[in-house]
């Protein structure tokens, strides 16, 4: 979702939720998707829950999507009850899932909301975009003002930090091949910013999200062939994303293949080593930590799932019955250790460093993930059993041992009614380590 | 520079509008526009129309083109073909000047491998063995449940 779709679906989520309109209502989400858990997260920032996932592909028919099982809008919605309020977030089918639910009796604005931006013809709209184009090239200029006749702009438009992660291992060698020695490299974060210099990356700019957004939407619609290399593949609406997952081509290949036009042959170049000892020993003393014998947790990910919170406390359990120290990794006020561990924040620069020290990881899958992928602590990685991204599920796409990441994680997919077996596969990958 | 783009991207609406108007587009109707000279790109689109129109539950398609081939020989192809426009190079041009500059609908689906600007179709091919009809039935036509070993010839 690129980060204008964000801004736009919050704002509306928020206004619905002011005046009343999703209170007391069950509320579905046409579209088992990947924007569904962006639904999902606004709601719950709101206090609201959904009550059920309906979608018109039938491969999503009778499978898990953040807890329930996905159903046909007929089955759902049919008799026709008050009651329900549909949420769509599709900005290429909204027209037709409207008309849809119109024609079962359901209207727009009364049962049915559409949480992207109604994109038309109309003057507003077209006036919007082509300020949108100004602000571009307004600001394109200014980012390119001074710098050498051949330099490059870089542009990593999304917040993943696991993208820049991506980048980083293929960047050295796109400039190499490219004779590029000049550039600006745009990122939309300050953590972006710091995994991007973890490679080396330098002249790095952090702008708004909807100001890298504007630039690549201005090159495009001015047909100019500025030197601007996007780092990410489908930004935008640019169609490519829809062969994310398809035959094989995973995170690792279309970054390869479709941002940097490399072959296989290509090999990863991991950042430079640092010597971090002095910062990891100091947070290994402030939090009484034990070298080899801690159990980093990463509960939170932006983008992909969550474990339910009982299933963390019995991992927590366990781990301290092996006499291991526990803590949670929190990246800001709005994450909370889990019960019975010690929050811990480190910044990403030290993050390899910090779980080589450590010993053990366990985590949803996050950008953090492909950050301490080539660590030497056990990396017990959870994926959501039949979460879809795109062509394939979660773990088909973002596999760290299917991506070349690393090949010694233990990767694990979850659903609630394999609990029981997930719990048992963490625990078997819990062993002692001999101490480095 | 810009205002000349915008000049015809305002072309390129008022032709919209039009053809909005004519084929009462918003009632179940998609536009796929054919401006390229690629006659394995334009068969596969030609033969995966009844795919599109039954996913999508939509009425029809209108084709806009400038290929004498499609002119010629789209008809056979399907029954979902409510009208074929023959339109001009700068015509095209103005249409997508306007969708270059924002993604006004998704009823429009730009049958090309390069077209709007931006578009980096062409070098996904070969990739992991994608085929132009993967890339007009996935990427073009957004079938979403389209996979070549199912549907492909």
């Amino acid at each position: 979702m690129d980060n204008r779709s964000r801004e736009i679906l919050r704002r509306k989520l928020t206004r619905l939720a002011r005046r009343g309109l999703l209170r007391d209502k069950k509320i579905l989400l046409f579209g088992a998707s990947f924007f569904s858990r962006e639904v999902k997260n606004c709601l719950s920032e709101l206090g609201f829950a959904i009550d059920g996932v309906i979608d018109n592909d039938s491969r999503k028919i009778g499978i898990a999507c953040m807890g329930m099982r996905v159903q046909r809008p007929e089955d759902a919605l049919l008799p026709y009850d008050d009651g329900f309020v549909v949420l769509i977030l599709s900005g290429g089918f909204y027209r037709e899932m409207t008309r849809q639910l119109r024609l079962m009796g359901y209207s727009e604005n009364r049962h049915v909301f559409v949480l992207n931006f109604k994109i038309d013809e109309s003057p507003p709209v077209m006036a919007y975009a082509a300020a949108r184009t100004i602000r571009g090239n307004a600001a394109y200029r200014k980012l390119m003002q001074g710098m050498p006749e051949k330099s490059v702009l870089f542009i990593a438009p999304y917040t993943g930090t696991g993208d820049i992660y991506l980048i980083g291992l293929f960047f050295r060698e796109y400039l190499r091949r490219n004779g590029i020695s000049e550039y600006v490299f745009v990122v939309v974060s300050g953590a972006c910013k710091k995994v991007a210099e973890m490679f080396g990356i330098w002249n790095i700019v952090v702008v708004k999200p909807a100001v890298a957004d504007d630039m690549i939407h201005c090159r495009c619609f001015l047909r100019e062939d500025w030197p601007v290399v996007v780092l990410n593949d489908g930004w935008l609406g640019e169609p490519s994303q829809w062969l994310r997952g398809y035959k094989g081509l995973h995170f690792e290949k279309v970054f390869r293949r479709f941002v940097f036009g490399f072959d296989d042959s290509v090999p990863f170049a991991l950042p430079p080593k640092m010597d971090c000892r002095e910062e990891t020993d100091a947070l290994f003393l402030k939090h009484g930590l034990k070298k080899g014998e801690t159990v980093v947790l990463s509960p939170y990910s932006n983008t992909l799932f969550d474990l339910p919170g009982d299933l963390w406390r019995r991992i927590v359990e366990h781990c301290k019955g092996l006499g291991y120290a526990v803590c949670t990794n929190c990246a800001g006020a709005s994450e909370k250790a889990i019960a019975g561990t010690e929050a811990v924040f480190f910044p990403l620069s030290l993050a390899k460093a910090f779980l080589d020290a450590a010993g053990y990881f366990i985590g949803v899958r996050s950008g953090l993930c492909d950050i301490i992928s080539a660590s030497s602590c056990k990396k017990i990685v959870l994926y959501e059993k039949d979460g879809f991204f795109y062509k394939c599920s979660s773990y088909a796409y973002f596999g760290l041992a299917r991506m070349g990441l690393c090949g010694d994680a233990t990767e694990i997919e979850y659903r609630d009614d394999i609990r029981e077996g997930v719990f048992k596969e963490i625990k078997d990958a819990l062993r002692p380590r001999e101490v480095n | 520079m810009i205002a000349k783009r915008l000049g015809a991207a305002l072309a390129g609406r008022s032709m919209w509008m039009k053809l909005k108007r004519k084929y009462d587009v918003d009632d179940g109707v998609y536009v796929l526009l054919m401006p390229e000279d690629d006659l394995e790109l334009n068969e596969h689109a030609l033969r995966h129309i009844d795919d599109l129109t039954a996913y999508r539950k939509a009425r029809g398609v209108v084709i806009l083109t400038d290929r004498a081939w499609v002119l010629e020989n789209a008809g056979a192809y399907s029954d979902k073909i409510l009208a074929l426009d023959e339109v001009t190079e700068r015509e095209i041009d103005n249409l997508l000047s306007f969708f270059e500059l924002y993604a006004f609908t998704e009823r429009l689906l730009v049958v090309s491998l390069t077209k709007p600007f931006g578009n980096k179709l062409h070098k996904t091919l070969g990739a992991q063995g994608v085929t132009k009809e993967d890339l007009v039935c996935l990427c073009i036509f957004l079938i979403r449940d389209w996979t070549e070993t199912e549907r492909g010839v």
